[in-house]
C-alpha cells in the first residue's frame, strides 16, 4: 500500500510547470485572482501598445503641424484644411482662435481682458489635450501598485488552503503540500508579470505625456505672443 | 467653449476607443496566448525530475539457501580397511587411508596395503616404505587407482570413519583435510590416498577385504563435500553488517509515541549490492491512535533508509544468504 501511495504521487505529479494545468487545479478564489490579474495583464499590454503607437502618431502629426502652422498666410484656411484631423495642436489654435473671434468680434476691444482669456483658453485646451492622452495611463499606475497585492492575496489564499487539506489528509508529506504551493505562488507570479511591465510603461509614458505637454505649451505661448501682438495694432 | 466653438474638430470622438488600442487590445491578446501557449506546450516548461521508472520485477528461483545435501550422483567413497601400525611418515598427508573405526591398540606394522597395490606400479609393494613412497607415488598412483580401486572397494566396515580417525594416532589431523580438498575437486572419481596408505600401516582385515566390494557403497560414507556452499558467515554478522550502513539513513519521524513503531521492511539484493526491486513492507506493529498518522511516514523513511544505503558492502562469498533479506526492524533503537 505504501509503494502504491508512492507510485502514484510520482506519477500523479505535474513533471513541468504547466500554467494551464496549475490554474486548472487552483482554488476558485485563487482562479478568480489568477484570472483578474491576466485581464489586467492584457489591458497593460493594451495601453503599452495603443499608447506608443498612438503618440508615435500624434507627435508626428504635431509636428508636421506646427511647420505648416508658422509658415501658414492665412490661418483660417490652414485650420480649415487641418483641423479635422486628431491633432492636439490644432485643437489649441482652434480654442484660441474661437475665443480671438469672440473678443475682437465688439465694437470695443478689452486687449488685456482678451490677453488673459486667450492664455486661458489655450491653457485649458493644452491641459484638456494632455488628459486625454494620459486618460489610460492611470491604469498602469493602478495595476503596477495593486497587481502584486492582489497575487499575494491568492496566494495566502491557496497556502492557506494547502495546509487545510494537508490537515484533512493527515499526512505532511511533501508530495501533498507542494501541489497547492506551488499553484498558491503561480498567484503572485501573475501579479508580478502584470505589475512590472505596468510600472515600467507608466514612468515611461508619463515622461513622455509630461515632454509633449511642455511642448504644446511652448507652442501655445508662441501663440499667444503672436496674437497679443496682433491685438496691439 | 461656452458657446460651442464651430472650429471645433470634434469629428474624431474624444472618448471613444481609439483605433491604436483596439490595435493594441488584439496584439495585447494575441501576445498573452502565445506566451501561455509557449509555457505550455514548449519545452521551455522545466522537466524537475525525470519521472521515476517503472520496477523491474524479477522472479528470483531461488528463495532458500542452496541445498546443502550431498550429489546423488556422486561416486560413493570406497570404504577403506582400518589401518594399523603408525605410517612412516608424519608428514605426509596423501599417504595416509586411515579410516580405523575401530580403535586400533596398538601399532601393527601389518603390511596389509598391499592388496590395494596390485593396481599400481610394482615400485610401491617393496617393503622399505620410508624411501619408496616419496619419489614414486606421487606420479604414477593417481592414475591407475581411480579405475580400479571404485569397485573392489565396499567393505561394510566403517559407518563412521571420519571421527574414529583422531584416535589412532597424530596422523589424522593432517590427513582428513586432504581427502576432503580432493574429493571435491576431483568430484569424488579419484582416491589417490588409499594406496599410498599402504604403505604406513597394517590392518586388521584380511587383504582379500580390503579391495572392498565391488558397487557395494556404505550409506554416509560419501566423501563428497556437499553442495558448493561456502563457508556459511554468521547470520548475526550479515544483520549488523546491513545496520551498520543503513543506520546513517534511518531517522524515526518525530512526534508522539513514534518510538513504538515497528517496521518490518523484506528487499532484494543484486550480487553487487544494488536493491532488486523496493523494499516491501512485511508488517507494521506498535501504531496507537497517537501515532497512527506517523505511521505511513515510519515506513516510508524506513525504504528511503534502504534505498539510500544500498549498494550494500556485503562479503560476496555469502550472497545466498543476503540475496533476500526477508524481515529487518526499523525501530528506535536502530537510530540510536
Amino acid at each position: 500500500m505504501m509503494l502504491t501511495m508512492l507510485a502514484a504521487g510520482a506519477i500523479g505529479a505535474p513533471t513541468r510547470l504547466n500554467p494551464v494545468e496549475l490554474f486548472l487545479h487552483a482554488d476558485i478564489v485563487v482562479q478568480v485572482v489568477m484570472g483578474a490579474l491576466g485581464l489586467a495583464s492584457v489591458w497593460v499590454w493594451m495601453i503599452v501598445i495603443g499608447f506608443t503607437v498612438r503618440m508615435g502618431l500624434i507627435g508626428r502629426r504635431c509636428r508636421k503641424y506646427e511647420e505648416g502652422f508658422w509658415t501658414a498666410r492665412d490661418l483660417d484656411a490652414y485650420q480649415k484644411e487641418q483641423g479635422t484631423r486628431d491633432i492636439p495642436t490644432a485643437r489649441v489654435v482652434a480654442a484660441a482662435l474661437a475665443e480671438w473671434r469672440r473678443s475682437t468680434s465688439g465694437k470695443t476691444i478689452d486687449r488685456d481682458g482678451t490677453r488673459q482669456r486667450l492664455a486661458a483658453a489655450m491653457d485649458s485646451a493644452v491641459t484638456e489635450e494632455t488628459d486625454r492622452l494620459a486618460a489610460r495611463l492611470n491604469f498602469l499606475a493602478t495595476v503596477g501598485t495593486v497587481a502584486p497585492f492582489v497575487g499575494l492575496f491568492g496566494t495566502v489564499w491557496g497556502v492557506m488552503d494547502s495546509f487545510f487539506r494537508i490537515g484533512a489528509q493527515q499526512n505532511s508529506s511533501l508530495a501533498v503540500v507542494a501541489p497547492g504551493i506551488s499553484e498558491a505562488l503561480f498567484a503572485t507570479a501573475i501579479g508580478l508579470a502584470a505589475a512590472i511591465p505596468a510600472v515600467v510603461a507608466y514612468n515611461r509614458f508619463s515622461h513622455r505625456v509630461n515632454g509633449f505637454e511642455s511642448g504644446l505649451f511652448r507652442f501655445a505661448d508662441r501663440f499667444h505672443a503672436t496674437l497679443s501682438r496682433e491685438l496691439e495694432q | 467653449m461656452l458657446t460651442g466653438s464651430p472650429s471645433d474638430p470634434d469629428s474624431i470622438p474624444r472618448r471613444g476607443f481609439a483605433p491604436e488600442y483596439a490595435i493594441g487590445l488584439i496584439v495585447a491578446i494575441a501576445a498573452h496566448g502565445a506566451v501561455i501557449a509557449a509555457l505550455t506546450l514548449s519545452p521551455l516548461g522545466r522537466h524537475p525530475e525525470p519521472p521515476p521508472q517503472r520496477m523491474t520485477v524479477s522472479f528470483a528461483a531461488v528463495l532458500a539457501d542452496q541445498s546443502a545435501s550431498s550429489k546423488p550422483d556422486a561416486q560413493a567413497a570406497p570404504d577403506l580397511a582400518p589401518t594399523l601400525g603408525e605410517p612412516d611418515h608424519a608428514d605426509q598427508p596423501q599417504p595416509v587411508p586411515v579410516p580405523v573405526p575401530v580403535p586400533v591398540p596398538a601399532h601393527l606394522p601389518v603390511p596389509v596395503p598391499k592388496p590395494v597395490v596390485k593396481p599400481a606400479p610394482k615400485p610401491k609393494p617393496v617393503v622399505p616404505k620410508p624411501e619408496p613412497k616419496p619419489v614414486p607415488k606421487p606420479e604414477p598412483k593417481p592414475q591407475p587407482k581411480p579405475q580400479a580401486k571404485p569397485e573392489p572397494k565396499a567393505p561394510p566396515k566403517p559407518v563412521a570413519k571420519p571421527q574414529p580417525k583422531p584416535a589412532p594416532a597424530a596422523k589424522p589431523v593432517d590427513k582428513p583435510k586432504p581427502r576432503i580438498d580432493a574429493k571435491t575437486a576431483a568430484g569424488g572419481d579419484s582416491r589417490p590416498h588409499p594406496d599410498k596408505a599402504k604403505p604406513a600401516g597394517g590392518s586388521k582385515i584380511d587383504s582379500n577385504f580390503l579391495k572392498g566390494i565391488s558397487g557395494v557403497t556404505t550409506p554416509g560414507t560419501d566423501k563428497v563435500s556437499p553442495g558448493d556452499k561456502p563457508a556459511a558467515v554468521p547470520v548475526a554478522a550479515l544483520v549488523s553488517a546491513i545496520s551498520r550502513q543503513i543506520k546513517p539513513h534511518w531517522s524515526a519521524p518525530q512526534g508522539v509515541d513514534t518510538d513504538k513503531i515497528v517496521t518490518v521492511l523484506s528487499w532484494s539484493l543484486n550480487p553487487d549490492g544494488t536493491l532488486a526491486g523496493l523494499p516491501v513492507v512485511v508488517s507494521q506493529t506498535g501504531i496507537t491512535d497517537a501515532n497512527r498518522a506517523q505511521a505511513q511516514i515510519h515506513a516510508e523513511l524506513a525504504i528511503r533508509a534502504v534505498r539510500q544505503a544500498a549498494p550494500f558492502t556485503l562479503p560476496p562469498a555469502a550472497y545466498a544468504q543476503w540475496r533476500k533479506v526477508t524481515a529487518f526492524r526499523f525501530d528506535r533503537k536502530l537510530s540510536q
